[in-house]
C-alpha cells in the first residue's frame, strides 16, 4: 500500500496521526527498499517514509527531461557543491536514486573490500561475505552483461576505439527484463523494463504488507538515552517539498536510515548528533564525472537503447611510482607519486537539455554546436575520489564541500584526456572538453597541451556527481565510525543506517548493488535485534 | 568643548554624514531603477532579478530567423517557476547567483549593472568574465548558463531544429510544480 501526502492529510485530518510499527525505515532508495522487503518477508510490520513523491510509470513517466528532472532528484537537480563547482544529483522519489539511474549492477571490487578491513577494520564486510547476497539480488534484478542488442552506434563506436587503442573494455552488467531500448532510462522507465526499487523491491515489500507514505519527510528522531522511539513525520507539498502543517507520530523498534549520501548525514546533523558522532559528515565521496564530448561524421544514436554497454576498464585502478615520492594525500594507501588512473569510462546518454547544460559556448556557437546534435558523442568518466568533502550545517542549511584539488585533480586531469584519446580513436573529427573556454583538439597530439591548460575553477568543467557517500562511515567504535559492523549507530540500540553514507571510502564503480548487498546484512542485524 | 575637539567632532558627524549619504546613493544604485514587470511577470523573483534574468536569457538565447529565442520560449518563466518550488537552499543560491551577475561589471572594473548593457557588450562580459574573472563570478555564470540551456532545449519547440526525434511516449505529464506555478499565475489555489 502507497499513500501518498493528500491523502495523509486527510487521514492525519480525521484523528489518524499515530503509527506503531516493528521497523521505520526513512528512505525508498536502493538501501531501505532491500532492508524493507526482506524485514517484511520475515513478518516484521514495515513502514517507509519518502520525502519525495510517488510517481507511477504509467501515471507519470512522460520521457521529458524538463518534467522528470524536478520529479526524480532531489532539490529539483538543481544542488551544487560550496563553490559550486560540482552539480549534485541526489534521489527524491519512491524508489530513490535508482529510478533515474543507469541501472548498471557491479559488484564492489574485491581490492577495495580488502582495503576497508585493513585500514578501517571493517569486518563481516569481505567479498565473500556478501557473495550470497550478491547472487540473490543479481537474480532478483535479472542481472545480466549488456549484449550487442543493447549497444547503440556509440557505445559500439568506443568499443573499438579502445580496442584501437589496445585498452581492456568489459560488457556492463545491468539490471533490465525486457528492455525496450527506448534509451530513457535518465527520465525513469516507463516500460518497467529497468529494474528500479519501484519494480523490484518495493513491489516485494508492499506483497509482505508494508506500507509507504510518500510525500513524508522524518524531522525529529526522539530519543530516551540510547533507545529512539518516535519519529515525528511532516507531510510536505509535492510542489515544492514545503511542509502542509500536517504531521504525525511513527512509534518503532527499530529505525533504519536510508535517505542517502546527502539525506543521511543531513538528518543525523539536525538531530544534533553530530557532537556525539565526531564522523557524522565527513569523509564524503561524490565519484565525480567528467564529460568530454566528440564530434563525429555521422550520426551516433547516443541517445537510444541503453546508456552504458561497455565499460573501459584500462584505467580502473590509480596507478604510482613508488620510487617517485609519495601523494601528499594517498587515502588508499598508494605508495609514490601518482601516474595516471583511478576511473572508469564509458559512453555518455544525453538528451538535449543535459547535453545544452554541458557544452561550451553561447549564443550563436552553441546553438551552432546544438544543431550538430545527433553527431555527438559524449564519454563520461567517474572518479574513485581521493579527497575527503564535508557536509555540514550553517543557519540550518546544507554546505557541502567537495574538493577537486590535490590526487583527485590529477585523476581529473588523465581521464579527460584518456576520454579524448578514446573519443579520437573512435572516429570523432574534433574533442570538447566542455569547459567553460571551449578548448578543443583534432590529433591526439595536442591532447596533453590542451589538458594541461584548463582552468581549474570551480565550475570550469561541467562535473556532476550522481552517487555519494561516506557521511556515516562505519568504524569498530564511535571514534572510528558512525555506525558499527552491525550498522547500528553507535551510541543507540535501534537505529541503523542502510545507504552509501557507511562506505569507508568510494567504491570504484557504481554503488547500487553494493548497498543493497549491504542492506541484507542490514536486515540481519535488526532481526537479530528485535527477534 | 575647545575648538580642536569640536572640529574632530563635526568632521566625525561630518564624515559619518558622508558615509550614510555615498551608503544610501550606493544601494540605490544597487537596487533601483528596475522596471516594474506588470501583470504578466514573475511569481517569486524580484523586479531586479526579473530583469537581470531576462538580460541573460537575451543573450545566451538570441535566435535568429529559423531559430526561436529564448525569450520567446519562456525560459526566464520556467526559471521563475523553478525558483518558486525550490526549497530555501537553492532559491537562496538562485539569488545569489543573479546578484552576483548583476554586478560581475564591478568586479572586473567596471562601474555599471550587467543589465545595463546593451546585449553585445553583456555577450562581451561574459566572454570576459569566463576568460580571466574571479572564481565566484565564473561559476555562477557558468551555473546560471547551464539552467539556462537546459530549460531551453528540454523545450520541444527546439527539437526540430536540432534533428531530435523526441520522446516515444505521447501523453506529456507536467511536474506538479508547473502545474501548481500556472494555477497561481491565473489566480486559483496552487
Amino acid at each position: 500500500m502507497i499513500i501518498e501526502g493528500p491523502a495523509m492529510e486527510r487521514a492525519i485530518a480525521d484523528g489518524s496521526n499515530a503509527d506503531v510499527v516493528d521497523i521505520c525505515v526513512i528512505g525508498s532508495g536502493v538501501g531501505g527498499a532491500v532492508a524493507a522487503a526482506l524485514l517484511a518477508e520475515r513478518g516484521y510490520s514495515v513502514l517507509i517514509l519518502d520525502q519525495g513523491g510517488y510517481y507511477h510509470p504509467a501515471r507519470d513517466f512522460d520521457q521529458r527531461e524538463l518534467h522528470m528532472t524536478p520529479r526524480l532528484f532531489g532539490d529539483r537537480g538543481q544542488l551544487h557543491s560550496d563553490d559550486r563547482g560540482l552539480t549534485l544529483r541526489h534521489g527524491n522519489n519512491v524508489g530513490g536514486s535508482s529510478v533515474a539511474g543507469w541501472a548498471t549492477a557491479q559488484r564492489a571490487p574485491e581490492a577495495r573490500l580488502r582495503l576497508w578491513a585493513d585500514r578501517f577494520g571493517v569486518t563481516g564486510h569481505a567479498a565473500q561475505d556478501l557473495a550470497t547476497a550478491y547472487g540473490e539480488i543479481e537474480a532478483s534484478l535479472g542481472v545480466s552483461l549488456a549484449d550487442d542488442a543493447h549497444t547503440n552506434p556509440l557505445n559500439a563506436r568506443l568499443f573499438e576505439g579502445a580496442r584501437a587503442l589496445g585498452w581492456r573494455a568489459e560488457r556492463v552488467p545491468h539490471a533490465r527484463k525486457n528492455c525496450q531500448k527506448s534509451g530513457f532510462c535518465s527520465q525513469g522507465c516507463v516500460y518497467d523494463a529497468k529494474q528500479s526499487m519501484l519494480v523490484s523491491y518495493l513491489p516485494r515489500a508492499i506483497n509482505a504488507g508494508a506500507r509507504i507514505y510518500a510525500d513524508c519527510n522524518a524531522d525529529m528522531l526522539l530519543a530516551q538515552k540510547r533507545r529512539f522511539d518516535y519519529l515525528v513525520v511532516k507531510v510536505v507539498n509535492r510542489f515544492n517539498g514545503q511542509p502542509t502543517g500536517s504531521a504525525f507520530r511513527v512509534e518503532a523498534r527499530a529505525f533504519i536510515l536510508a535517505a542517502g549520501g546527502i539525506g543521511t548525514p543531513t538528518f543525523l546533523r539536525r538531530l544534533g548528533l553530530g557532537d556525539r558522532h565526531p564522523h557524522v559528515g565527513e569523509h564524503l565521496w561524490f565519484n565525480p564525472t567528467s564529460a568530454v564530448f566528440g564530434l563525429f561524421p555521422e550520426d551516433v544514436g547516443q541517445w537510444r537503447n541503453i546508456p552504458a554497454a561497455w565499460s573501459i576498464e584500462e584505467f580502473r585502478t590509480s596507478r604510482h611510482d613508488p620510487a617517485a615520492g609519495t601523494e601528499r594525500s594517498a587515502p588508499f594507501g598508494e605508495q609514490g607519486a601518482y601516474t595516471g588512473g583511478g576511473f572508469g569510462i564509458t559512453a555518455h546518454q544525453a538528451h538535449p537539455a543535459t547535453l545544452a547544460a554541458a557544452l561550451p559556448g553561447h549564443g550563436p556557437s552553441h546553438e551552432t554546436l546544438m544543431r550538430r546534435f545527433p553527431r555527438i558523442g559524449g564519454t563520461l568518466a567517474t572518479l574513485d575520489d581521493a579527497e575527503e568533502g564535508r557536509l555540514t550545517l550553517k543557519d540550518e542549511r546544507r554546505r557541502i564541500e567537495a574538493p577537486m584539488r590535490g590526487l583527485n585533480r590529477l585523476r581529473l586531469l588523465d581521464a579527460l584526456a584518456r576520454q579524448a584519446a578514446l573519443l579520437l580513436a573512435s572516429g570523432a573529427t574534433e574533442v570538447l572538453f566542455g569547459d567553460a573556454r571551449d578548448t578543443r583538439v583534432r590529433d591526439p597530439s595536442e591532447i596533453a597541451a590542451a589538458v594541461a591548460a584548463l582552468s581549474d575553477q570551480p565550475g570550469a568543467l561541467p562535473l556532476r556527481s550522481g552517487q555519494i557517500g561516506g557521511g556515516a562511515r562505519m568504524g569498530a567504535t564511535e571514534k572510528e565510525g558512525v555506525v558499527g559492523m552491525d550498522h547500528r549507530l553507535h551510541d543507540t540500540d535501534n537505529v541503523y543506517i542502510a545507504d552509501a553514507s557507511v562506505f569507508p571510502t568510494s567504491l570504484g564503480v557504481d554503488t547500487d548493488l553494493t548497498v543493497m548487498a549491504f542492506s541484507h546484512l542490514v536486515a540481519n542485524a535488526v532481526a537479530a535485534n528485535l527477534g | 568643548m575647545n575648538p580642536s575637539r569640536r572640529n574632530l567632532l563635526t568632521g566625525i558627524l561630518g564624515a559619518t554624514g558622508f558615509a550614510a549619504v555615498l551608503a544610501a546613493g550606493g544601494y540605490a544604485w544597487l537596487e533601483t531603477g528596475y522596471p516594474e514587470p506588470g501583470a504578466d511577470g514573475p511569481v517569486f523573483l524580484s523586479a531586479k532579478e526579473w530583469s537581470v534574468l531576462r538580460a541573460l536569457i537575451e543573450v545566451l538565447l538570441p535566435g535568429d530567423e529559423t531559430f526561436p529565442p529564448g525569450l520567446e520560449l519562456g525560459v526566464h518563466r520556467r526559471i521563475d517557476m523553478e525558483a518558486w518550488a525550490a526549497d530555501a537552499d537553492v532559491r537562496a543560491e538562485l539569488r545569489a547567483l543573479l546578484q552576483i551577475l548583476e554586478h560581475s561589471p564591478l568586479l572586473l572594473g567596471r562601474p555599471t549593472r550587467f543589465s545595463g548593457l546593451v546585449p553585445q557588450l553583456r555577450a562581451t562580459l561574459l566572454d570576459d568574465i569566463i576568460d580571466h574573472g574571479p572564481d565566484m563570478t565564473v561559476s555562477a555564470v557558468l551555473i546560471l548558463k547551464r539552467l539556462v540551456h537546459f530549460i531551453a532545449y528540454a523545450n520541444p519547440e527546439v527539437w526540430l531544429f536540432i534533428g531530435y526525434e523526441g520522446p516515444l511516449v505521447d501523453v506529456v505529464h507536467p511536474d506538479p510544480a508547473q502545474i501548481a506555478y500556472t494555477n497561481i499565475r491565473e489566480g486559483r489555489a496552487p
